[in-house]
């Protein structure tokens, strides 16, 4: 298997005197720029978005990332000089902080940065950055997290003066589009960290910890290493933590342990809370490593972070040194330096999970194993402390030959550049917001990917299922190819739903689509009023694998990224409301309603199998009939009633089947009950079409109206769907659809028509065109 | 044979046949991702060329495998993030951290 390399010597060695002692420093502390900026304002004065602050733009465009304005020192600090203009916004206190990760040690080339305004009010972004001459760097701002209405900027441009005084050095920072003028701030240079935190290290009795080990004492070592001693604390130094020692260190006594000498993790966790120095029950950068012998597993067991309970994960873990991580493999020549490798390995692969980390292998997962912020892609063959040595191709011995002792760049990323809680120990929950992989988002995109809905604001009724609208839009001057399906297929999308103040969670569809590739052409943008071509689809999201996540009361954000072949698109945050339950009806049949059975009705569009899930369906349209979820529960319940419909009948008390025909299986065809049909068909459309647009959507709603008038049309009743097509027409007529969908309309409709009438039409159509291009 | 079941479960309910037997049936597994490992199930001597079939019934999956390793053999069960049930043989005991 090829090894998958997911690193980049990309660094410049550091100011980490103390670690390798033999390597070269190619760059000394001043000529670094990358570390903590702050900058804050505590008078009591307006903060002002200075108005066109940019030379020579008045009225001109904004300075986002990508629109080729220039960026210079010059007008950066002209701006950050210019006086307050009208825009004023008076706050009591506001602070700001920004990363910057340009250079040093494994740059990552992000900048972020979090706002906060007042005693808890915080906005938390991340930008991609690229060079933009010397000293400069701009980029699109691909994260954001809080109160992000007070931050509607889309890029960023960052000017940074190097010194060789620390008092000295500056940041620059240009905040660009989302609608607003730009805003410039000049930030003060405090550390060339991140984030501090702290280490305790205790050991039970007998154990000597391994913190510190050389480089190089075991041969099997990339040939590019530096050979030296390298320290825990310098581990974290250079993933970017000001990394201190709490200075007190405890023997924990065996009695801990009970009667058998190893641990269990209660044991552990009540260990910690007496023996660390800095425990409480609060978040703070802060863990305690305790070295033990075993743990009650067994050999197995090398290591675990064992605070997963309580209010406050993540704040202990463990390393046990008499466990496999002391075996070495037979044959080996270094059996000494191996072990004392594998402890130390295991030391700092557990300390990374106290840091929210998970294991390389487990990044991509369905949402019911635990919230990433975003599904992060798996590194199963990493050469990274949080990848098993024995898991890659070739086994330890080709991770260790490859290995330099770090962390990957999505892990670097996500450490250095998360909001805070989520790697902060003792916040977030251990697999919560373990991870996000930076969406592949360039500078200057082709495409926008917008959310939405028809409806002027955003509240469902509570029950009624969301349909939301997807719209990619090619904003390129060139034509773009894109799959047909690309909005159809969960495969190629991540979609998060996020209930405020809960963790984020994935939507997943019911079903998988393999469908024959396709490409449709996207017709280039013309100008900034005339975008290119789009691709519509509609998504039932209420509803997945995941369960009902969009059924409480309540304000959820959806947003979406779309995977394309080079990039991802990623959409608007889009914000919906969820009402309360208007009465004891709704609150009781929710207890149903919110099932799987009732999701899969409603996604597939019916089911004459489903059967309890039929019959809450028609007890939501005796019981709300007037309110919109019972217009869903119609068509859901129509549809299937409007065909012959196939069942495969098994036998009865059977458990396990081997194949259908073996086991007796029969296919039984249940005959259509087209009258019925008909009836919800029309009440769920016809009777309040303005209604029924808005809880389906223009697209669904369409395509049900001319599904079904094609239905009518086929059965004989050319009458009715010619009612159908016509009320479909002058409804989105009143809604301002495009001209090109209702031409579009008209044509189905005309297609419903008798041949005798359409060969008329045509008749027509052709004379009139004749006619037309005479007098043209 | 020693079966480890790794990652992906979650509430899982877990059945193991070895050559058509019920060796090991629990309702309620799930992993715990800080170590990707959720329990080890041993089996002791299984002879020849056992036929072994791991069955998640409430997520209607199954996958069967006829190991022709010698023995000891390690088995490692887990779930990938797809849904499918994904296995690995090692002639040394797993280890976790």
């Amino acid at each position: 298997m090829r090894k998958e390399k997911t690193m980049e010597r990309s660094d410049s060695p550091t100011e980490d005197i103390e670690t390798l002692s033999q390597m070269r420093v190619q760059k000394p502390v001043f000529m670094l720029v990358s570390g903590l900026y702050s900058w804050s304002n505590q008078m009591k004065q307006p903060i002002s978005y200075p108005v066109n602050t940019m030379p020579g733009s008045l009225s001109g465009p904004e300075m986002s990332a990508g629109t080729g304005m220039e960026l210079t020192t010059e007008t950066m600090a002209q701006a950050a000089e210019d006086s307050e203009a009208e825009l004023s916004v008076p706050v009591l206190f506001q602070s700001e902080m920004l990363r910057l990760d340009v250079d040093g040690r494994y740059p990552q080339m992000v900048a972020s940065g979090t706002l906060s305004r007042g005693l808890k009010t915080r906005v938390h972004w991340i930008a991609r950055l690229k060079s933009n001459g010397t000293n400069q760097w701009k980029g699109s701002i691909w994260y954001k997290d809080g109160a992000t209405s007070m931050f509607p900027y889309t890029g960023v441009g960052i000017s940074a003066t190097r010194s060789w005084y620390t008092n000295h050095r500056k940041a620059t920072v240009t905040f660009s589009g989302g609608g607003m003028p730009n805003r410039t701030l000049t930030y003060n240079y405090k550390s060339q960290y991140f984030h501090d935190v702290e280490f305790e290290y205790d050991r039970a009795e007998g154990v000597e910890p391994v913190t510190e080990i050389n480089t190089c004492e075991h041969p099997n070592h990339p040939e590019s290493l530096a050979c030296g001693p390298l320290s825990i604390e310098t581990v974290f130094r250079s993933a970017g933590f000001h990394v201190k020692k709490s200075g007190n260190t405890s023997i924990v006594p065996l009695t801990g342990t009970g009667s058998n000498a190893t641990w269990s993790d209660m044991e552990m966790h009540d260990a910690m809370q007496t023996y660390w120095s800095r425990f409480d029950n609060r978040a703070q950068w802060s863990m305690w490593i305790f070295f033990a012998a075993m743990h009650d597993q067994g050999s197995s067991l090398g290591g675990i972070m064992f605070d997963d309970i309580g209010p406050n994960h993540r704040q202990g873990t463990a390393v046990f040194n008499n466990s496999f991580i002391s075996n070495a493999p037979s044959g080996e020549a270094n059996p000494a330096a191996w072990v004392k490798r594998m402890r130390f390995w295991t030391a700092a692969h557990e300390m990374g999970h106290c840091f929210n980390l998970a294991h390389s292998w487990q990044k991509s997962h369905p949402p019911d194993w635990g919230t990433p912020w975003t599904p992060i892609a798996n590194e199963n063959e990493a050469r990274s402390f949080m990848n098993y040595p024995y898991n890659v191709s070739g086994g330890q011995s080709a991770f260790f030959s490859d290995f330099e002792y770090r962390f990957s760049d999505s892990e670097l990323l996500y450490m250095r550049h998360a909001p805070e809680r989520f790697v902060q120990m003792g916040n977030a929950e251990w697999f919560d917001h373990h991870g996000f992989r930076q969406a592949e988002v360039t500078i200057e995109p082709k495409f926008r990917l917008e959310v939405r809905v028809n409806r002027a604001k955003p509240i469902y009724e509570f029950l009624e299922p969301i349909v939301i609208e997807m719209k990619l839009t090619n904003i390129s001057s060139e034509v773009q190819l894109v799959d047909s399906d690309i909005l159809q297929t969960n495969e190629k999308m991540t979609v998060i739903l996020k209930r405020q103040d809960k963790p984020a969670r994935q939507w997943t569809s019911f079903a998988q689509y393999c469908q024959q590739p396709k490409k449709i052409v996207l017709t280039p943008r013309k100008s900034a009023e005339e975008p290119g071509g789009s691709l519509y689809e509609t998504m039932f999201i209420s509803a997945g694998r995941n369960g009902w996540d969009l059924a409480d009361p309540g304000n959820y954000l959806i947003q979406i990224a779309l995977h394309m072949d080079e990039c991802d698109i990623v959409s608007n945050k889009f914000m919906l409301r969820v009402a309360p339950p208007q009465n004891y009806d709704e609150e009781y049949l929710a207890q149903d309603f919110f099932t799987e059975d009732v999701g899969r009705i409603l996604a597939f569009d019916g089911s004459r199998f489903l059967t309890s899930a039929n019959n809450t369906l028609h007890e939501v349209t005796d019981r709300l009939g007037k309110r919109k979820v019972a217009l869903h529960a119609r068509i859901a319940l129509a549809n299937p009633l409007s065909h012959d419909y196939k069942v495969m009948t098994v036998q009865e008390g059977m458990r396990e089947m081997t194949s259908a025909s073996l086991d007796h299986c029969k296919c039984k065809v249940i005959s259509a009950k087209m009258d019925t049909a008909r009836k919800e068909i029309s009440s769920a459309l016809m009777t309040k079409p303005l209604e029924a647009v808005e809880t389906l959507s223009y697209i669904d709603y369409r395509y049900y109206v001319e599904k079904f008038s094609k239905w009518l049309a086929e059965s004989g009743d050319r009458d009715t769907a010619m009612k159908f097509m016509d009320n479909l027409y002058r409804t989105l007529s009143d809604r301002n659809v495009s001209l090109l969908v209702l031409d579009e309309i008209k044509r189905t409709r005309d297609g419903l028509k008798p041949k005798r009438e359409k060969a008329a039409t045509a008749k027509r159509g052709g004379r009139k065109l004749r006619e037309a291009r005479m007098h043209a | 044979m020693k079966i480890d079941l790794q990652d992906g479960f979650k509430n899982d309910a877990v059945i193991i046949n070895v050559n058509g037997k019920e060796v090991f049936h629990k309702d309620d597994v799930s992993t715990r991702f800080q170590l990707g490992y959720a329990l080890s199930v041993d089996l002791g001597a299984v002879g020849n060329a056992p036929a072994v079939e791991i069955i998640l019934p409430r997520k209607n999956i199954s996958h069967t495998l006829a190991i022709q390793e010698p023995e000891p053999i390690f088995l490692g069960v887990s779930l990938t993030h797809e849904g499918s049930i994904a296995c690995r043989i090692s002639h040394e005991p797993f280890g976790y951290v």
